[in-house]
Protein backbone atom coordinates (compact mmCIF):
# COMPACT_ATOMS: atom_id res chain seq x y z
CA UNK A 1 0.00 0.00 0.00
CA UNK A 2 2.78 2.38 0.94
CA UNK A 3 4.46 1.57 -2.33
CA UNK A 4 1.25 2.32 -4.20
CA UNK A 5 0.94 5.70 -2.51
CA UNK A 6 4.54 6.48 -3.42
CA UNK A 7 3.87 5.65 -7.07
CA UNK A 8 0.71 7.70 -7.01
CA UNK A 9 2.54 10.64 -5.43
CA UNK A 10 5.28 10.38 -8.04
CA UNK A 11 2.68 10.42 -10.79
CA UNK A 12 0.86 13.40 -9.32
CA UNK A 13 3.94 15.49 -8.69
CA UNK A 14 4.68 16.74 -12.21
CA UNK A 15 1.06 17.83 -12.67
CA UNK A 16 0.78 19.82 -9.48
CA UNK A 17 4.22 21.33 -9.97
CA UNK A 18 3.15 22.52 -13.39
CA UNK A 19 -0.21 24.11 -12.71
CA UNK A 20 -0.95 27.31 -10.85
CA UNK A 21 -3.68 29.85 -10.24
CA UNK A 22 -4.82 32.32 -12.84
CA UNK A 23 -3.50 35.55 -11.30
CA UNK A 24 0.19 36.21 -10.63
CA UNK A 25 0.84 38.18 -7.45
CA UNK A 26 3.27 41.04 -7.05
CA UNK A 27 5.25 42.49 -4.17
CA UNK A 28 7.50 45.51 -4.63
CA UNK A 29 9.63 47.02 -1.87
CA UNK A 30 12.26 49.72 -1.67
CA UNK A 31 14.94 50.46 0.89
CA UNK A 32 17.59 53.17 1.22
CA UNK A 33 21.00 52.20 2.59
CA UNK A 34 23.96 54.34 3.58
CA UNK A 35 26.51 52.86 1.17
CA UNK A 36 27.81 53.59 -2.32
CA UNK A 37 25.83 51.98 -5.17
CA UNK A 38 28.99 50.23 -6.40
CA UNK A 39 29.41 48.50 -3.05
CA UNK A 40 25.74 47.50 -2.86
CA UNK A 41 25.73 46.27 -6.45
CA UNK A 42 28.90 44.23 -5.88
CA UNK A 43 27.10 42.35 -3.10
CA UNK A 44 23.72 41.93 -4.80
CA UNK A 45 25.02 40.76 -8.19
CA UNK A 46 27.42 38.13 -6.81
CA UNK A 47 25.45 34.90 -6.64
CA UNK A 48 28.24 33.32 -4.55
CA UNK A 49 27.18 35.73 -1.80
CA UNK A 50 23.46 35.11 -2.26
CA UNK A 51 23.08 32.99 0.87
CA UNK A 52 24.68 35.77 2.94
CA UNK A 53 21.67 38.01 2.47
CA UNK A 54 18.76 35.95 1.09
CA UNK A 55 16.73 33.98 3.67
CA UNK A 56 16.09 30.27 2.89
CA UNK A 57 18.31 30.45 -0.23
CA UNK A 58 17.91 26.79 -1.24
CA UNK A 59 16.14 26.51 -4.58
CA UNK A 60 17.22 29.92 -5.87
CA UNK A 61 18.60 30.03 -9.40
CA UNK A 62 20.70 32.83 -10.87
CA UNK A 63 19.22 34.35 -14.04
CA UNK A 64 21.17 37.49 -14.91
CA UNK A 65 23.15 40.45 -13.56
CA UNK A 66 23.24 43.55 -15.74
CA UNK A 67 26.00 45.97 -14.73
CA UNK A 68 24.68 48.84 -16.89
CA UNK A 69 21.24 48.81 -15.26
CA UNK A 70 22.47 47.34 -11.93
CA UNK A 71 19.66 44.80 -12.22
CA UNK A 72 19.93 41.29 -10.75
CA UNK A 73 17.39 38.59 -11.63
CA UNK A 74 16.77 35.24 -10.02
CA UNK A 75 14.22 32.43 -9.91
CA UNK A 76 13.19 30.73 -6.72
CA UNK A 77 11.82 27.20 -6.65
CA UNK A 78 11.12 26.44 -3.01
CA UNK A 79 8.56 24.30 -1.23
CA UNK A 80 9.41 25.80 2.17
CA UNK A 81 7.52 29.05 1.69
CA UNK A 82 3.90 29.85 0.86
CA UNK A 83 4.42 30.70 -2.81
CA UNK A 84 5.34 29.08 -6.13
CA UNK A 85 6.67 30.03 -9.58
CA UNK A 86 8.60 32.86 -7.93
CA UNK A 87 10.52 35.13 -10.26
CA UNK A 88 12.22 38.25 -8.98
CA UNK A 89 14.67 41.07 -9.58
CA UNK A 90 16.53 43.73 -7.59
CA UNK A 91 17.82 47.05 -8.91
CA UNK A 92 20.33 49.38 -7.28
CA UNK A 93 20.26 53.13 -7.89
CA UNK A 94 22.33 56.02 -6.53
CA UNK A 95 20.70 58.35 -4.03
CA UNK A 96 18.63 59.96 -2.69
CA UNK A 97 21.56 61.43 -0.68
CA UNK A 98 25.29 61.39 -1.41
CA UNK A 99 26.83 58.03 -0.55
CA UNK A 100 23.39 56.42 -0.40
CA UNK A 101 21.75 53.75 -2.50
CA UNK A 102 18.14 52.86 -3.20
CA UNK A 103 17.40 49.18 -3.68
CA UNK A 104 14.12 48.11 -5.28
CA UNK A 105 13.00 44.49 -5.06
CA UNK A 106 10.14 43.17 -7.21
CA UNK A 107 8.73 39.63 -7.17
CA UNK A 108 6.12 37.88 -9.30
CA UNK A 109 4.75 34.62 -7.95
CA UNK A 110 1.63 32.49 -7.49
CA UNK A 111 -0.12 31.11 -4.46
CA UNK A 112 0.56 27.49 -3.43
CA UNK A 113 -2.95 26.07 -3.94
CA UNK A 114 -3.33 25.08 -7.56
CA UNK A 115 -6.84 23.69 -7.83
CA UNK A 116 -10.43 24.79 -7.69
CA UNK A 117 -11.61 26.90 -4.74
CA UNK A 118 -12.24 26.61 -1.77
CA UNK A 119 -8.62 27.42 -1.04
CA UNK A 120 -7.11 25.87 2.13
CA UNK A 121 -5.85 28.28 4.80
CA UNK A 122 -2.21 29.23 4.36
CA UNK A 123 -2.22 28.48 0.62
CA UNK A 124 -4.12 31.51 -0.65
CA UNK A 125 -2.95 34.73 -2.31
CA UNK A 126 -2.71 36.59 1.01
CA UNK A 127 -0.39 33.93 2.48
CA UNK A 128 1.80 34.02 -0.63
CA UNK A 129 2.03 37.82 -0.49
CA UNK A 130 2.92 37.71 3.21
CA UNK A 131 5.66 35.12 2.59
CA UNK A 132 7.15 37.25 -0.21
CA UNK A 133 7.06 40.32 2.05
CA UNK A 134 8.84 38.38 4.81
CA UNK A 135 11.61 37.28 2.41
CA UNK A 136 12.18 40.87 1.31
CA UNK A 137 12.14 42.31 4.85
CA UNK A 138 14.71 39.76 6.04
CA UNK A 139 16.79 40.09 2.87
CA UNK A 140 16.83 43.88 3.04
CA UNK A 141 17.85 43.79 6.71
CA UNK A 142 20.77 41.51 5.83
CA UNK A 143 21.89 43.65 2.89
CA UNK A 144 21.72 46.79 5.03
CA UNK A 145 23.86 45.20 7.72
CA UNK A 146 26.42 43.91 5.21
CA UNK A 147 26.86 47.11 3.17
CA UNK A 148 26.71 49.58 6.03
CA UNK A 149 29.36 47.44 7.72
CA UNK A 150 28.29 48.03 11.26
CA UNK B 1 -8.18 27.69 -55.32
CA UNK B 2 -10.53 28.91 -52.72
CA UNK B 3 -14.21 29.60 -53.37
CA UNK B 4 -15.36 33.03 -52.33
CA UNK B 5 -19.10 33.45 -51.97
CA UNK B 6 -20.80 36.57 -53.40
CA UNK B 7 -21.86 37.44 -49.84
CA UNK B 8 -18.29 37.15 -48.62
CA UNK B 9 -17.14 39.29 -51.52
CA UNK B 10 -19.71 41.95 -50.61
CA UNK B 11 -18.52 41.93 -47.03
CA UNK B 12 -14.90 42.28 -48.15
CA UNK B 13 -15.77 45.15 -50.49
CA UNK B 14 -17.74 46.84 -47.75
CA UNK B 15 -14.91 46.37 -45.28
CA UNK B 16 -12.43 47.85 -47.76
CA UNK B 17 -14.73 50.83 -48.33
CA UNK B 18 -15.14 51.34 -44.61
CA UNK B 19 -11.40 51.07 -44.06
CA UNK B 20 -10.91 53.73 -46.75
CA UNK B 21 -13.43 56.03 -45.08
CA UNK B 22 -11.65 55.62 -41.76
CA UNK B 23 -8.32 56.50 -43.33
CA UNK B 24 -9.80 59.58 -44.90
CA UNK B 25 -11.28 60.62 -41.55
CA UNK B 26 -7.85 60.06 -39.94
CA UNK B 27 -7.41 56.54 -38.64
CA UNK B 28 -7.63 56.22 -34.92
CA UNK B 29 -7.69 53.26 -32.63
CA UNK B 30 -8.21 52.74 -28.93
CA UNK B 31 -6.37 50.20 -26.80
CA UNK B 32 -8.15 48.57 -23.86
CA UNK B 33 -5.64 47.54 -21.20
CA UNK B 34 -6.72 45.46 -18.19
CA UNK B 35 -5.06 46.40 -14.90
CA UNK B 36 -5.10 43.40 -12.56
CA UNK B 37 -3.95 45.38 -9.51
CA UNK B 38 -6.31 48.35 -9.96
CA UNK B 39 -9.44 46.50 -11.15
CA UNK B 40 -9.67 48.92 -14.06
CA UNK B 41 -9.25 49.19 -17.82
CA UNK B 42 -7.01 51.96 -19.20
CA UNK B 43 -8.29 53.22 -22.56
CA UNK B 44 -5.40 54.52 -24.69
CA UNK B 45 -5.94 56.76 -27.71
CA UNK B 46 -3.24 55.52 -30.10
CA UNK B 47 -3.10 58.86 -31.94
CA UNK B 48 -1.76 60.62 -28.86
CA UNK B 49 -0.57 57.44 -27.07
CA UNK B 50 -2.19 58.71 -23.88
CA UNK B 51 -4.74 57.22 -21.51
CA UNK B 52 -8.00 59.05 -22.23
CA UNK B 53 -10.21 57.17 -19.79
CA UNK B 54 -9.93 54.71 -16.91
CA UNK B 55 -12.94 52.43 -16.46
CA UNK B 56 -13.74 50.45 -13.29
CA UNK B 57 -14.35 46.74 -13.97
CA UNK B 58 -14.46 43.55 -11.86
CA UNK B 59 -11.69 41.98 -9.75
CA UNK B 60 -8.33 40.99 -11.27
CA UNK B 61 -9.24 41.75 -14.90
CA UNK B 62 -7.08 39.88 -17.41
CA UNK B 63 -8.59 39.08 -20.83
CA UNK B 64 -9.82 41.46 -23.54
CA UNK B 65 -11.75 40.94 -26.74
CA UNK B 66 -13.26 43.63 -28.93
CA UNK B 67 -16.40 43.55 -31.02
CA UNK B 68 -15.72 46.51 -33.34
CA UNK B 69 -18.92 46.59 -35.41
CA UNK B 70 -21.09 46.44 -32.29
CA UNK B 71 -18.83 48.89 -30.40
CA UNK B 72 -18.21 46.60 -27.46
CA UNK B 73 -15.15 45.50 -25.48
CA UNK B 74 -15.40 42.48 -23.19
CA UNK B 75 -13.14 42.11 -20.17
CA UNK B 76 -12.69 38.89 -18.15
CA UNK B 77 -12.59 39.43 -14.37
CA UNK B 78 -11.03 36.23 -13.07
CA UNK B 79 -11.77 36.89 -9.38
CA UNK B 80 -15.28 38.24 -9.91
CA UNK B 81 -16.16 35.21 -12.09
CA UNK B 82 -17.59 37.62 -14.63
CA UNK B 83 -17.15 39.53 -17.87
CA UNK B 84 -17.49 43.33 -17.94
CA UNK B 85 -19.11 44.82 -21.03
CA UNK B 86 -17.76 48.17 -22.24
CA UNK B 87 -19.50 50.45 -24.74
CA UNK B 88 -16.55 51.61 -26.86
CA UNK B 89 -18.51 54.53 -28.29
CA UNK B 90 -19.57 56.06 -24.97
CA UNK B 91 -16.48 54.69 -23.16
CA UNK B 92 -18.69 53.41 -20.37
CA UNK B 93 -19.12 50.11 -18.59
CA UNK B 94 -22.58 48.75 -19.38
CA UNK B 95 -22.51 45.94 -16.83
CA UNK B 96 -21.15 42.57 -15.82
CA UNK B 97 -22.30 39.15 -16.93
CA UNK B 98 -21.59 35.93 -14.97
CA UNK B 99 -19.00 33.81 -16.78
CA UNK B 100 -18.05 30.53 -15.11
CA UNK B 101 -15.63 29.99 -12.24
CA UNK B 102 -12.41 31.65 -13.42
CA UNK B 103 -12.68 33.40 -16.79
CA UNK B 104 -9.27 34.18 -18.33
CA UNK B 105 -9.01 34.00 -22.15
CA UNK B 106 -11.68 35.54 -24.39
CA UNK B 107 -12.52 35.25 -28.08
CA UNK B 108 -15.28 36.53 -30.34
CA UNK B 109 -17.02 34.82 -33.24
CA UNK B 110 -16.32 36.74 -36.50
CA UNK B 111 -20.04 37.67 -36.77
CA UNK B 112 -19.68 39.12 -33.25
CA UNK B 113 -22.68 37.24 -31.84
CA UNK B 114 -20.88 34.69 -29.63
CA UNK B 115 -18.39 35.44 -26.87
CA UNK B 116 -16.08 32.55 -25.98
CA UNK B 117 -14.76 32.42 -22.41
CA UNK B 118 -11.99 30.07 -21.26
CA UNK B 119 -12.64 28.86 -17.72
CA UNK B 120 -9.21 28.19 -16.22
CA UNK B 121 -10.25 26.04 -13.26
CA UNK B 122 -13.21 24.21 -14.78
CA UNK B 123 -11.25 23.27 -17.92
CA UNK B 124 -14.16 24.36 -20.08
CA UNK B 125 -14.88 26.89 -22.76
CA UNK B 126 -18.20 28.70 -22.57
CA UNK B 127 -20.00 30.09 -25.61
CA UNK B 128 -22.18 33.02 -24.54
CA UNK B 129 -24.72 34.59 -26.92
CA UNK B 130 -23.96 38.29 -26.52
CA UNK B 131 -27.61 39.26 -27.15
CA UNK B 132 -28.83 36.59 -24.70
CA UNK B 133 -26.11 36.19 -22.05
CA UNK B 134 -28.20 33.51 -20.30
CA UNK B 135 -27.79 31.24 -23.31
CA UNK B 136 -24.54 29.46 -22.61
CA UNK B 137 -23.17 26.35 -24.26
CA UNK B 138 -19.95 24.74 -23.07
CA UNK B 139 -17.33 22.17 -24.00
CA UNK B 140 -14.64 20.49 -21.89
CA UNK B 141 -11.34 21.15 -23.61
CA UNK B 142 -8.14 20.43 -21.69
CA UNK B 143 -6.44 21.51 -18.48
CA UNK B 144 -6.20 25.26 -17.85
CA UNK B 145 -7.49 26.65 -21.16
CA UNK B 146 -5.91 30.05 -21.78
CA UNK B 147 -5.53 31.83 -25.15
CA UNK B 148 -8.25 31.44 -27.78
CA UNK B 149 -8.98 32.66 -31.29
CA UNK B 150 -11.76 31.91 -33.79
CA UNK B 151 -11.16 31.01 -37.44
CA UNK B 152 -12.16 33.79 -39.91
CA UNK B 153 -15.16 31.72 -41.09
CA UNK B 154 -16.26 31.16 -37.50
CA UNK B 155 -16.40 27.38 -37.87
CA UNK B 156 -13.55 26.66 -35.49
CA UNK B 157 -12.22 27.92 -32.21
CA UNK B 158 -8.56 27.32 -31.36
CA UNK B 159 -7.72 26.94 -27.67
CA UNK B 160 -4.32 26.74 -25.96
CA UNK B 161 -4.56 24.28 -23.06
CA UNK B 162 -1.76 25.38 -20.78
CA UNK B 163 -1.50 22.28 -18.67
CA UNK B 164 -2.32 19.75 -21.41
CA UNK B 165 0.39 21.07 -23.77
CA UNK B 166 -1.89 21.07 -26.77
CA UNK B 167 -4.18 23.16 -28.94
CA UNK B 168 -7.80 22.01 -29.02
CA UNK B 169 -9.73 22.74 -32.21
CA UNK B 170 -13.41 23.06 -31.42
CA UNK B 171 -16.18 22.74 -33.99
CA UNK B 172 -18.24 25.76 -32.92
CA UNK B 173 -21.54 24.50 -34.43
CA UNK B 174 -21.38 21.30 -32.37
CA UNK B 175 -19.33 22.76 -29.50
CA UNK B 176 -17.23 19.59 -29.65
CA UNK B 177 -13.52 18.92 -30.05
CA UNK B 178 -12.69 18.29 -33.70
CA UNK B 179 -8.98 17.61 -33.15
CA UNK B 180 -5.95 18.34 -31.00
CA UNK B 181 -2.47 19.45 -31.96
CA UNK B 182 0.38 18.83 -29.47
CA UNK B 183 2.67 21.84 -28.98
CA UNK B 184 5.50 22.81 -26.58
CA UNK B 185 5.13 22.84 -22.80
CA UNK B 186 2.63 25.32 -21.35
CA UNK B 187 1.00 27.00 -24.32
CA UNK B 188 -0.61 30.26 -23.16
CA UNK B 189 -1.08 32.95 -25.82
CA UNK B 190 -2.36 32.29 -29.34
CA UNK B 191 -2.39 34.43 -32.47
CA UNK B 192 -3.80 33.77 -35.91
CA UNK B 193 -2.77 35.23 -39.27
CA UNK B 194 -5.45 37.29 -41.05
CA UNK B 195 -5.89 34.61 -43.75
CA UNK B 196 -6.65 32.09 -41.00
CA UNK B 197 -3.96 29.65 -42.17
CA UNK B 198 -1.21 30.17 -39.62
CA UNK B 199 -1.66 29.79 -35.89
CA UNK B 200 1.09 30.65 -33.40
CA UNK B 201 1.17 29.07 -29.96
CA UNK B 202 3.40 30.62 -27.29
CA UNK B 203 4.89 27.90 -25.06
CA UNK B 204 5.83 29.43 -21.70
CA UNK B 205 8.05 26.72 -20.20
CA UNK B 206 9.59 25.60 -23.49
CA UNK B 207 10.66 29.16 -24.39
CA UNK B 208 9.38 28.50 -27.91
CA UNK B 209 6.62 29.37 -30.36
CA UNK B 210 4.91 26.58 -32.31
CA UNK B 211 4.01 27.74 -35.81
CA UNK B 212 1.01 25.67 -36.89
CA UNK B 213 0.05 25.23 -40.52
CA UNK B 214 -3.72 24.88 -40.24
CA UNK B 215 -4.10 23.79 -43.86
CA UNK B 216 -2.10 20.68 -42.89
CA UNK B 217 -3.19 20.54 -39.25
CA UNK B 218 0.31 20.24 -37.85
CA UNK B 219 3.22 22.18 -36.36
CA UNK B 220 5.43 23.39 -39.21
CA UNK B 221 8.16 25.03 -37.10
CA UNK B 222 9.22 25.35 -33.47
CA UNK B 223 10.88 28.70 -32.98
CA UNK B 224 13.11 29.47 -29.96
CA UNK B 225 12.22 32.89 -28.49
CA UNK B 226 13.00 34.69 -25.19
CA UNK B 227 12.62 33.70 -21.54
CA UNK B 228 9.10 32.66 -20.45
CA UNK B 229 7.23 33.90 -23.53
CA UNK B 230 3.54 34.61 -23.03
CA UNK B 231 1.54 36.26 -25.80
CA UNK B 232 1.65 36.82 -29.56
CA UNK B 233 0.35 39.13 -32.28
CA UNK B 234 0.63 38.86 -36.08
CA UNK B 235 1.14 41.82 -38.43
CA UNK B 236 -1.82 42.31 -40.82
CA UNK B 237 0.32 41.18 -43.81
CA UNK B 238 1.30 38.02 -41.91
CA UNK B 239 5.04 38.66 -42.38
CA UNK B 240 5.87 39.25 -38.73
CA UNK B 241 4.89 37.73 -35.40
CA UNK B 242 5.68 39.54 -32.16
CA UNK B 243 6.14 37.62 -28.91
CA UNK B 244 6.24 39.04 -25.37
CA UNK B 245 8.90 37.42 -23.15
CA UNK B 246 7.78 37.86 -19.54
CA UNK B 247 11.11 37.03 -17.92
CA UNK B 248 13.25 38.31 -20.77
CA UNK B 249 11.65 41.77 -20.52
CA UNK B 250 11.67 41.84 -24.31
CA UNK B 251 9.67 41.25 -27.49
CA UNK B 252 10.91 38.72 -30.07
CA UNK B 253 10.19 39.64 -33.69
CA UNK B 254 9.72 36.59 -35.93
CA UNK B 255 10.06 36.72 -39.70
CA UNK B 256 7.45 34.23 -40.94
CA UNK B 257 9.28 33.74 -44.28
CA UNK B 258 11.89 31.60 -42.52
CA UNK B 259 10.36 31.27 -39.01
CA UNK B 260 13.33 32.92 -37.31
CA UNK B 261 13.70 35.67 -34.73
CA UNK B 262 15.15 38.70 -36.53
CA UNK B 263 15.11 41.16 -33.61
CA UNK B 264 14.73 41.19 -29.84
CA UNK B 265 13.38 44.50 -28.55
CA UNK B 266 13.95 45.43 -24.89
CA UNK B 267 10.67 46.62 -23.30
CA UNK B 268 9.34 47.40 -19.81
CA UNK B 269 9.34 44.69 -17.14
CA UNK B 270 7.23 41.51 -17.44
CA UNK B 271 5.56 42.14 -20.81
CA UNK B 272 2.28 40.23 -21.24
CA UNK B 273 -0.55 41.09 -23.69
CA UNK B 274 0.62 42.29 -27.10
CA UNK B 275 -1.25 43.71 -30.12
CA UNK B 276 -0.25 45.09 -33.52
CA UNK B 277 -2.02 48.35 -34.32
CA UNK B 278 -2.45 48.55 -38.07
CA UNK B 279 -3.36 52.25 -38.03
CA UNK B 280 0.11 53.42 -37.01
CA UNK B 281 2.15 50.22 -37.44
CA UNK B 282 3.12 50.15 -33.82
CA UNK B 283 3.06 47.23 -31.44
CA UNK B 284 1.59 47.76 -27.98
CA UNK B 285 2.62 45.48 -25.11
CA UNK B 286 1.36 45.67 -21.52
CA UNK B 287 4.08 45.52 -18.84
CA UNK B 288 2.76 43.88 -15.70
CA UNK B 289 5.96 44.67 -13.81
CA UNK B 290 6.14 48.40 -14.55
CA UNK B 291 2.43 49.32 -14.84
CA UNK B 292 2.92 50.61 -18.37
CA UNK B 293 2.35 49.84 -22.03
CA UNK B 294 5.51 49.81 -24.17
CA UNK B 295 5.11 51.03 -27.75
CA UNK B 296 7.30 49.52 -30.50
CA UNK B 297 7.80 50.92 -33.99
CA UNK B 298 7.30 48.09 -36.51
CA UNK B 299 9.64 49.69 -39.08
CA UNK B 300 12.67 50.05 -36.80
CA UNK B 301 11.88 47.37 -34.17
CA UNK B 302 12.67 49.93 -31.47
CA UNK B 303 10.75 50.87 -28.37
CA UNK B 304 9.40 54.41 -28.82
CA UNK B 305 7.85 55.15 -25.44
CA UNK B 306 6.12 53.90 -22.30
CA UNK B 307 2.52 54.81 -21.45
CA UNK B 308 1.67 54.69 -17.73
CA UNK B 309 -1.44 52.58 -17.00
CA UNK B 310 -3.07 51.14 -13.88
CA UNK B 311 -1.34 48.56 -11.72
CA UNK B 312 -0.21 45.20 -13.12
CA UNK B 313 -1.39 45.70 -16.67
CA UNK B 314 -2.02 42.42 -18.53
CA UNK B 315 -4.22 42.99 -21.60
CA UNK B 316 -4.47 39.31 -22.52
CA UNK B 317 -5.91 39.21 -26.04
CA UNK B 318 -5.95 41.42 -29.14
CA UNK B 319 -6.82 44.63 -27.31
CA UNK B 320 -6.87 47.39 -29.96
CA UNK B 321 -9.86 48.36 -32.11
CA UNK B 322 -11.07 51.32 -34.17
CA UNK B 323 -12.07 54.31 -32.07
CA UNK B 324 -15.69 55.40 -31.98
CA UNK B 325 -16.75 57.96 -34.59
Amino acid sequence: MKKLIAIFAALMLPLTAAAHGPSPQKVEKTITVKADPAKVWALVKDFNNFSKWHPSPEGAKFKSADDADMKFKYEYDTTKLAFGDYNSFLTVKAGPGAGESTITWVARFYRVYRLNPPIPAGQDDASAIKAANDVMDAGFANIKKLVEGK
Amino acid sequence: MRFVSPKRLMQTTLATLLAGTCLWAEAQSYAYVTNQGSNTVSVIDTLSDKVVKTLPVGKAPVGVVISPSRARAYISNVESHSVSVIDTQALQVLGEIPAGESPVGLAMSPDETVLYVADWFDDKVLAIEVDHPDTIRSVSVGRAPAGMVASPDGKYLYIANRDSNDIAIVDTAKMAIASRIPVGTHPFGLALSADGNHLYSVNVYANTVSAIDLTKGRVSATIPVGDHPYCATVSPDGHRVYISNTQGDSVSVIDTANDRVIATVPVDTVPEGITYNQDNHRIYVASWGDDTVSVIDAASNKKLESIPTGKQSRAFGQFIAPAPH
